[in-house]
């Protein structure tokens, strides 16, 4: 198994975008390559290696582990549109992380920015920390945003997670979100994708969903006035097979989109 | 006694907010080349033009920083420097351009290009979320003489056009006659949604107020409302279920209904969402009956701003050339975003006070950089700059396109000779785009 290890030499005078970080781009690469990859330092750009030193071999995408050392919070864009191996980050990280992911693992030990996840295709995202707004969002003007895979947040996220989430039954794709709490507009326009929070949420939960479900564990500051009760359940059964046991309320919703609806909101009772 | 020779200048365009009146009259004294009258504008408006004649606070000649103080300089000198500054900076920000015409704005475009900056325009601050939210869901909208003409509704959600935009209720939203509705207010029904009872709301035929930052729900409620579905809950957003199923009741009752508004709703919690909902809510009341929305706009040509960014860039606002192509993100690449996380490494700000405006950490963060300002007057901003560039008044002192805020291009006019070395913002940025190019060596 192949192994690249990068540990951050300076911190960047401005936000440095990394896009050229993920296994796609480091599968077969010397060293002295992946050190003269491009990164961007606002209108300027940069070597990898200017930044980060570089240990380890590399191979086949499937087979590459990146581990990157240090404090990433001014650093974006890591493991874009990656579609196999794996990425671990110990310590925090910046805007875009995993955006458009469509493979293999990433692994965030601490804390992520905004849009980490963003428009995700598949594949895995862990956050061990708290992340940013915009989790698994559509990019602005998208009307698709996560299509499949899983993103899974150890702490709190931001306002507007999911936002346009969609699946599809037919192609068996099920974009999923776990979190540990979470901002305003969770799952604002959802289109089937499936979200479970372990703790609160802040206002307008599952505004204008379509369809798809919400679960939360903890409290909701304020439900929106259009979700309609429907009673109280013990079991609730995820699309993924997955089972949750506990007592929950189970609401319809968003009602301000159509009259019937199969989105669903289950609140810890 | 000194004679005066006057001349008069008819149908001028105002040059101040978003309703962009065209029927103002301005006298000017040909001699010093003083304003001496407006009639038709408001006294907004009116105060902007005279604030064009001779005062201590205009600048008449650029401007550079030594040791500590602004000092004259010559034009060659300021456009070398200001150029200098910007093409040795990783990350500029260029923002403004809400209060000049299009060709300085498109100017700007090309400038953050060459850069490789930042481009962003006072919607950041204002109805940058009502792009967003139109981006989202789209935006059933009309021009601003069919709701004259027609609309037998009137909402004004988090507007106060009584204050914010003096002449709209006059001009095409209560008052007016329009070809359909031929007794003015009589034929109109206004409806003000807002948390304070403001002057709007005390000439509205009813007044519903809302808790601040809970509007989302309330358009939420109406919405689902309007498709049948029963609320179990006494109030919402602090209006009782009773006085929102009335509201419902008149807006699907209406012939032609139309809602503005304004920051009440953008710059509010929710923010964007708010204008996603109130647009899904207008889309929807079209089953029912004709239903339009328009944001009231501030700064007379900001819709220009995001129209010329547009078809030059393909975005509105927030735009980020660093990579060499136009990106687009709010909340990444804008203005007080940027400047919050101290990102920017020079500030070029074109007709704009972001320093009266902005949140005070981002502005100390602006402070902290080089900065230049093109701007007539002396504000928060030119103040602290590095480098002063002093325009002609756009809409007073040259000519231009403005965009109303229904997106209606008008053809600004000259009404007076600017002061002598002063040159207009697309001749300034015309010669600074040249600088940098000889600088860059392109």
């Amino acid at each position: 198994m192949a192994e690249i290890k990068l540990t951050l030499k300076k911190q960047p005078d401005f936000p440095l975008e990394a896009d050229a970080i993920s296994p796609d781009n480091f599968a077969g690469k010397t060293q002295d390559e992946i050190k003269n990859f491009e990164l961007y330092l606002g209108n300027k750009t940069v070597k990898l290696g200017d930044y980060f030193e570089i240990k380890g071999k590399s191979g086949n995408a499937e087979e590459l582990t990146i581990t990157i050392d240090g404090d990433l919070s001014n650093i974006k864009r890591i493991g874009e549109k990656m579609t196999a191996g794996e990425i671990i980050i110990n310590g925090d990280v910046g805007m875009h992380v995993g955006n458009r992911m469509k493979g293999g693992k990433l692994k965030v030990n601490g804390n992520a920015g905004d849009w980490a996840g963003a428009m995700l295709e598949g594949g895995e995202l862990e956050i061990n920390g708290d992340a940013g707004h915009y989790v698994g969002a559509a990019y602005r003007g998208f009307w698709k945003g996560m299509e499949d895979g899983i993103i899974k947040v150890s702490g709190k996220i931001g306002n507007e997670a999911m936002l346009w989430a969609r699946n599809s039954k037919g192609a068996g794709k099920w974009p999923t979100l776990y979190c540990g709490g979470a901002g305003t507009f969770l799952g604002i326009h959802n289109h089937g994708g499936t979200i479970i929070v372990e703790g609160d949420v802040d206002r307008c939960t599952g505004a204008d969903q379509a369809w798809g479900m919400i679960v939360i564990k903890g409290k909701v500051s304020r439900k929106l006035p259009s979700y309609k009760k429907i009673g109280e359940v013990k079991e609730i059964e995820l699309p993924n097979g997955e089972k949750i046991e506990g007592k929950f309320i189970e609401y319809s919703g968003d009602h301000s989109v159509k009259k019937e609806t199969n989105g669903k909101l289950y609140i810890a009772a | 006694m000194v004679e005066r020779k006057i001349k008069t200048v008819y149908d001028v365009v105002c040059p101040f907010c978003g309703t962009l009146c065209d029927d103002l009259e301005v006298d000017v004294n040909i001699g010093d080349q003083e304003v001496i009258e407006v009639r038709n504008a408001c006294q907004i408006g009116t105060a902007k033009f005279y604030s064009s004649n001779p005062s201590e606070h205009r600048y008449t000649k650029p401007l550079i920083r030594k040791d500590g103080k602004l000092e004259e300089v010559s034009w060659d000198e300021a456009i070398e420097k200001t150029a200098e500054i910007l093409v040795n900076s990783t990350r500029p920000l260029l923002y403004g351009f809400a209060s000049t015409e299009c060709d300085a704005q498109g100017k700007g475009v090309e400038l953050a290009e060459i850069l490789g900056g930042v481009l962003d325009n006072t919607a950041s601050v204002c109805h940058g979320p009502t792009l967003l939210a139109e981006q989202d869901v789209g935006v059933p909208s009309s021009t601003l003489g069919e709701y004259k003409n027609r609309a037998d509704l009137v909402i004004f959600w988090g507007s106060n056009p009584v204050h914010a935009h003096p002449r709209h209720l006059g001009r095409y939203s209560e008052f007016v006659r329009g070809y359909f509705k031929k007794d003015g207010r009589n034929d109109r029904v206004v409806v003000v949604v807002d948390p304070r009872n403001t002057h709007t709301a005390q000439i509205a035929d009813l007044y519903i107020q809302v808790n601040p930052n809970e509007d989302y729900e309330l358009m939420n409620a109406m919405r689902a409302l309007l498709r049948g579905v029963e609320i179990n809950e006494k109030e919402i957003s602090g209006v009782p279920i009773e006085g929102i199923k009335k509201l419902v009741e008149i807006v699907k009752g209406c012939n032609y209904g139309v809602i503005f508004f304004g920051m009440g709703l953008t710059q509010s919690l929710a923010h964007h969402r708010n204008i996603d909902t109130a647009i899904c809510l207008t889309r929807e009341l079209n089953d029912h009956t004709k239903f339009l929305i328009t944001p009231m706009r501030g700064h007379y040509n900001i819709s220009g701003a995001n129209t010329v960014f547009t078809w030059n860039t393909g975005y509105g606002y927030s735009i980020d050339f660093s990579r060499g192509y136009p990106r687009y993100n709010p909340g990444e690449y804008s203005s007080v975003d940027l400047l919050m996380r101290d990102e920017i490494d020079a500030s070029f700000i074109v007709a704009s006070d972001p320093a009266s405006n902005f949140p005070a950490d981002s502005v100390k963060n602006m402070f902290k950089h080089p900065l230049i300002a093109i701007e007539p007057h002396e504000t928060p901003t030119s103040a602290f700059a590095d480098v002063v560039l002093p325009p002609a008044i756009a809409g007073i002192e040259c000519e231009g396109t403005a965009y109303r805020m229904d997106h209606v291009p008008l053809r600004l006019r000259k009404v007076k000779d600017a002061p002598k070395e002063c040159l207009t913002d697309a001749e300034i940025i015309e010669r600074i785009i040249e600088k940098a190019k000889e600088l860059k060596g392109e």
